[in-house]
């Protein structure tokens, strides 16, 4: 009797070894897998979606601080040479944010850092741009 | 004819706004995130930004304007 006991409880380890070896799991596992799967999905799906928005909004911030460096130069407050700076600073603040969205869209939650860094860049040179105008237009530079 | 520039100019920059308030508000609304197209619409609006101000600056440069003394 205790030799069939033990020979049961050994098969069934063996069925435990060789289940977690290939992999095979009971339905109350598969269902957690299947729960982290769809929440590892979901987290990806939100990071997708967050990076996507901060992306829009630099393109447009970058489109807004053109439009009004061109609304100040034809009012003449900012000078050629100030307008093209600003110009300049945001052609390389949208090849960033070109990067930023290439590398958003081809792996959100993996890339997440670096868009966040790309971002972080975008903003200081925004910061650089606003801070010629800023300068032009209150020290009539 | 400085204002009715003055007012197109703000007219643009609201619209570009505009833009992109709506394609964001519409992929929330429906719980997605934005898609290719709406981030080349938003790429789009910064190409015709940029337009504006190499018009501008080519137009200034040809007039030799400046800042006002």
């Amino acid at each position: 009797m205790r030799q069939k006991w033990e020979l049961f409880f050994l098969a069934m380890m063996v069925l435990a070894v060789a289940g977690a070896l290939v992999g095979c799991s009971t339905p109350a596992q598969k269902q957690a897998q299947q729960t982290q799967q769809l929440s590892q999905a979901e987290a990806a799906a939100k990071v997708r979606s967050n990076l996507g928005v901060r992306v829009a909004e630099g393109y447009s911030v970058v489109a807004n601080m053109r439009l009004t460096a061109a609304s100040l130069l034809k009012n003449k407050k900012i000078s050629v040479d100030v307008a093209r700076r600003v110009q300049t600073y945001c052609d390389e603040a949208r090849k960033i944010l070109d990067a930023a969205e290439q590398a958003m869209l081809k792996d959100p939650a993996g890339n997440e850092q670096t868009v966040t860094t790309l971002l972080l860049n975008v903003s200081n040179i925004l910061a650089q741009a606003t801070d010629q105008v800023m300068n032009a237009t209150q020290g009539g530079k | 004819m400085e204002i009715v520039e003055a007012i197109a100019m703000l007219a643009s920059m609201i619209e570009s706004v505009q833009k992109v308030a709506t394609v964001i508000k519409q992929a929330s609304d429906e719980g997605r995130p934005l898609n290719v197209d709406e981030l080349k619409q938003l790429q789009a609006a910064d190409d015709s930004a940029r337009q504006v101000l190499e018009d501008a600056i080519s137009e200034a440069e040809a007039g030799g304007a400046g800042p006002r003394p």
